[in-house]
């Protein structure tokens, strides 16, 4: 092979095309949220979000350069104490953070607002991958996997201590990296089976659902008698949804917050009290009238009334795909959602013909991240699931997730560009 | 080098989620057309620009209704902040109670809109306020226009406008919405669909706080009002406003007619009131006190009173007699001082011969005229009194009594002619002769009518034999665009050589009769006194004429509820009223009758009124149900349901 030595070696261009794309619509859709009709001398004024977030744009290119020219090495050797500096910072957002909106997650730093729950989430990625890069690192011993649970838990913990229920579903997804990485796929499934157990725990009364299940798996039992291994699990199953279903109202009612309760009451379609229908199903509705009304071909760039006219709260953040889906409609909405689809097989791709597992593992995690952001993000923006204050990646007006996300895709991208390194 | 699960489970997740976002979306965007409409519904606001309502005149141009701006103070409770209270109730001249209440029940009902504060609110104290409405940027204003009277009359003819009903709302088709004002009696009612116009609309953007953004679509759905129709009236605006002066403390009304045209030349229903009393900020109060007034102004006297037409039934009673033959100008009768049938006695002034029917006029004999009445029913040449009954009936009837007149007002009542019918129901058939019924022939018994018809029958006389579908209105225009209402000359087929007998004693009645106090100088006036014996009080005092006798120019009745003979106030007022439209003035001698029927009083003091038992039956006899005299209800026994079914109580407003 042919080393020659470059200042930059050449990166995946579909990635950087699809990293591109959502920035730069992103920069668009938080104009389009703010234009008020008319193109005053303040355009350029810096109190504007878009003028922010183009700034934002800008470090973040330098950003992504400046990885770019790191050596992979270095990125290694700072996973560790990168993970130590996130703890910390979240632990200081616990003791002096700012609260808005029920969630404690904000560090006032003066001329901006730090989130570390941003930075929380490839923090930990770095280290994970950093410890299955452990010479002799197999992923078997109850050691192994007790260092893996308490490097994913403690910063789970800690987010789940400032109430946000986003970033602490995004730690969940870590599941994925850990399945990729030998962890059986029954714990996928069952996690999903815990999460439809729940919602119809919540939907119907538990005791049926008691009732279906032990006759369900008496069934299985019976057919499977011979197999004492399995019977002994099923048996474990039933009893724990027995338990879990009829514990769910209790843990709905007394551990989750109230504003939490009535944003799944919404989704689930459950009587609202006053302050619910006139606070979060009024914001959904609105959100869902202003995507429904896009229809096919959208209403045209800066011509969402929904959103431009503020029906729509929080059209620059939380629910910009709101003022994607009203301004170009189905079609629009249908490509930024492959863009995304893309992007992530793309980096999966990579992830997979990565030499290491660092490489491997903070790719697979950065994927599980994003993943999970997007999901979360449109499936509340149109009424799927329970409204999460949670940003859509590279669209969301926000300094902190927008560096953040940069800085994952460029690290992923880097370490692809250099995977033969590990192999010399 | 690989390890691990090469399951690809994320890979799959991936698919899987975004199939499940898109399919939706697909749902959302494409199958769910509703959400345009609900977002067009969030965005997009009706705003409604009313019209100009039509001006109202009268037959010299002058301007009787007209339209005023006035304000309505709008406050938007949610944006309202650091409320500097007194200063507000310093310029809005209203206290700091009023403004915490009104505050607080905007903050319940309709916190995140424009909502009325203070309404109504009139041009100088507005004046004052917007130079300080920067102070309070959660206030604006709305205009909006009330109907204004310069002449402060003309109340009951005019009309005044109120805010719609539920049932205006079906009614108008759609066009009405709540919160429209629109007219509710007089000519704004009658004509409302013409003066008001036609709304327009401008369709406006706003944002979640109700901030105007812009107009929708450049205007495109934008209507402009259309303004309505102006009005041009037969009304003298001075005469009625001259009317009503002198009806001024008593209750009953005045119509004059001009004969050639029908049109109403003044329309006084007493008590009156100034209508702009129900365009102010204290309407409501206004409407509550009129409303529960004992004298019941709100009640439209001219045509929905209905009196005993009295004495002034007789000029058309000797009209029907002389057309039919039954006797001549000439026939002699001499009067004994009464009529008597069976025990009953007609009474009248004295005995004296009655030469002729210009005589019998002039001193208002009842007994020639129930003679006359009682050998025009008992005729040979009938069958039988029935028969003679309904031919008087028929003639009656085209004199305009006993039916509406089809006046341009609502709510006109047909007074009462007795029916064939009715007294065959009362009586049995065959079992009545004119004799029984002998009141209708000097205007008394069932007979009733209202005053528009007494000056109608005036007119008819003055016209020598026809008469013009009386009409308020001579013309509604708009852009060079003229409308008139449907007129009809309504024949009563009775030979022009009888009005003049009959005019000629008219005039006699005014020259040397019953009401030489109505004398005018330099004018022929023609008239009939009436005293309408009230069964349940004072008599009401009647007039009804025209002038002048030659090519006339005015036919009015004039009634005074409780007032006494005919001559003591009925006729003077009806010659002022006369010399005032035809001579613009009143004649020196003549100012001293004028102050005095200006200043007589003869309603009762609330005072007195508390006082007297008359508490006890709160009636007045306008509003009474008809009662026949008793002459012909005793001897018939009649019971009272049957009575009240044939002549209908009038509604209250």
């Amino acid at each position: 092979m042919n080393y020659k030595k470059r200042a930059y070696d050449p990166i995946d261009s579909t990635v950087l095309f699809c990293y591109l794309f959502l920035v730069i619509l992103g920069i668009m859709s938080i104009f389009a949220s703010e234009y008020n009709g008319v193109l005053s001398s303040s355009f350029f004024s810096f109190k504007h979000s878009y003028i922010k977030q183009a700034l934002w744009a800008c470090v973040s290119g330098l950003m992504f350069f400046t990885i770019l020219g790191f050596d992979r090495r270095l990125l290694q050797f700072i996973s560790y104490p990168m993970y130590v500096l996130v703890v910390f910072l979240l632990l200081m957002v616990l003791l002096v953070g700012e609260t808005t909106k029920g969630q404690q997650n904000w560090i006032n730093l003066g001329a901006f607002k730090l989130q570390p729950s941003e930075f929380a989430k490839f923090g930990t990625a770095m280290a994970l991958a950093k410890y299955f890069d452990t010479p002799g690192m197999r992923f078997v011993t109850r050691r192994e996997h007790m260092i893996v649970y308490a490097i994913i838990g403690l910063p789970l913990l800690l987010v789940a201590a400032q109430g946000d229920a986003g970033s602490c579903l995004v730690f969940a997804a870590f599941i994925f990296v850990l399945n990729r990485e030998g962890l059986s796929d029954l714990y996928i499934y069952l996690g999903l089976f815990i999460v439809v157990i729940s919602v119809l725990a919540l939907i119907i009364n538990p005791y049926i659902i008691v009732g279906i299940s032990i006759l369900f798996f008496l069934l299985l039992i019976y057919w499977n008698w011979m197999n004492k291994q399995l019977v002994k699990i099923l048996a474990v199953i039933m009893i724990g949804t027995c338990f879990y279903a009829t514990s769910v109202s209790y843990v709905f009612n007394n551990v989750l917050a109230k504003h939490q309760r009535d944003r799944i009451n919404v989704i689930l379609g459950k009587e609202l009290t006053k302050e619910a229908k006139r606070g979060i199903a009024y914001n959904l509705n609105q959100s869902k009238i202003a995507i429904g009304s896009g229809g096919i071909l959208g209403k045209g760039y800066l011509q969402g009334t929904q959103t431009r006219y503020n029906y729509v709260p929080e059209t620059s953040t939380d629910f910009i795909f709101s003022a994607v889906g009203e301004e170009w409609g189905f079609v629009g909405s249908v490509i930024l959602i492959i863009v995304y689809v893309v992007m992530l097989q793309r980096l999966l791709l990579l992830a997979n013909r990565q030499t290491s597992p660092y490489g491997r593992v903070y790719t697979y995690a950065v994927v599980a991240i994003i993943f999970t952001h997007v999901v979360i993000n449109i499936g509340m923006t149109i009424g799927l699931l329970p409204v999460i204050g949670i940003p859509l990646p590279l669209l969301s007006y926000g300094g902190s997730s927008l560096i953040s996300f940069t800085f994952m895709i460029a690290t992923a991208l880097k370490l692809d560009s250099e995977r033969q390194m590990s192999m010399r | 080098m690989q390890r691990g699960n090469e399951s690809g489970i994320l890979e799959k997740a991936i698919y899987i989620a975004a199939l499940i976002l898109i399919v939706k979306l697909f749902f959302l965007q494409v199958l769910t057309p509703e959400y345009k409409l609900k977002a067009h519904d969030n965005v997009v606001k009706k705003v409604t620009i009313y019209p100009s309502r039509g001006l109202i005149l009268d037959r010299n141009g002058e301007v009787m209704v007209y339209n005023d701006a006035v304000y309505d103070i709008l406050v938007q409770w949610n944006i309202t902040k650091d409320l500097d209270t007194l200063r507000l109730c310093e310029l809005l001249n209203t206290n700091v109670e009023f403004v915490r209440l009104k505050l607080d029940e905007i903050k319940r009902t309709t916190p995140n809109k424009p909502t009325p504060f203070i309404k109504l609110l009139d041009g100088p104290t507005f004046a004052r306020f917007q130079e300080h409405l920067f102070e309070f940027p959660s206030f604006s204003v709305q205009t909006r226009t009330v109907r204004r009277y310069p002449f402060q009359s003309g109340a009951a003819v005019l009309g005044y406008l109120s805010e719609v009903t539920e049932n205006n709302i079906k009614q108008s088709s759609g066009y009405y919405e709540l919160g429209d004002y629109m007219g509710t009696t007089g000519l704004e009612r009658y004509y409302d669909s013409l003066l008001r116009g036609e709304k327009g609309y401008t369709y406006q953007v706003v944002d979640v706080k109700n901030t105007y953004k812009g107009k929708y679509k450049d205007g495109e759905e934008d209507k402009t009002p259309i303004a309505g129709w102006d009005m041009v009236t037969g009304l003298d605006a001075e005469l009625q406003a001259y009317g009503e002066k002198l009806m001024q403390g008593k209750v009953g009304g005045i119509v004059a007619i001009e004969p050639s045209t029908g049109q109403i030349l003044a329309y006084v229903s007493s008590p009156s009131f100034d209508p702009n009393l129900l365009t102010s900020r204290y309407r409501r109060h206004n409407f509550n006190v009129l409303f529960k007034d004992y004298y019941k102004p709100l009640l439209n006297r001219p045509i929905q009173a209905m009196y005993p037409p009295g004495s002034t039934f007789k000029a058309a009673a000797a009209l029907v007699t002389l057309q039919q033959g039954v006797h001549d100008e000439k026939w002699y009768w001499f009067c004994p001082g009464g009529y008597r049938i069976g025990r009953h006695v007609v009474n009248c002034h004295g005995s004296h011969a009655v030469p002729d029917v210009q005589t019998a006029l002039q001193y208002s004999c009842n007994s020639y005229f129930c003679k006359i009445y009682n050998d025009f029913i008992m005729d040979s040449t009938f069958a039988n009194p029935a028969a003679g009954y309904q031919k008087w009936w028929d003639m009656m009837n085209i004199f305009g009594y006993g039916h509406t007149l089809g006046i341009d007002l609502k709510g006109e009542k047909k007074g009462n002619l007795p029916t064939v019918k009715y007294y065959n129901k009362v009586f049995g058939e065959n079992k009545w002769r004119a004799a029984t019924i002998i009141s209708n022939s000097i205007g008394q018994g069932e007979v009733l009518a209202t005053p528009l018809q007494i000056a109608n029958a005036m007119a008819i006389i003055a016209n020598h034999g026809y008469y013009i579908t009386p009409k308020i209105v001579k013309y509604l225009v708009k852009d060079n665009q003229y409308r008139k209402p449907v007129v009809m000359r309504h024949e009563t087929g009775i030979d022009t050589m009888y009005f003049r007998m009959v005019a000629d004693g008219l005039e006699k009645v005014v020259l040397a009769g019953t009401a030489r106090i109505a004398q005018i100088p330099d004018i022929s006036f023609c008239g009939k006194t009436g005293t309408a014996q009230n069964p349940h009080g004072k008599d009401h005092s009647i007039f009804s004429g025209f002038a002048p006798k030659v090519n006339p120019k005015i036919a009015i009745a004039v009634f005074v509820e409780n007032a006494g003979f005919g001559a003591t106030y009925a006729a003077p007022i009806a010659s002022l009223m006369v010399e005032k439209y035809l001579n613009d003035t009143i004649a020196k001698k003549r100012i001293p009758l004028q102050e005095r029927m200006i200043n007589a009083k003869l309603m009762k003091s609330e005072m007195e009124l508390n006082s007297e038992q008359l508490i006890k039956q709160r009636k007045l006899d306008s509003l009474q149900k008809a009662k026949a005299l008793k002459d012909s209800l005793e001897k018939a026994k009649i019971k009272k349901d049957t009575i009240s079914k044939s002549a209908p109580k009038p509604k209250q407003p």
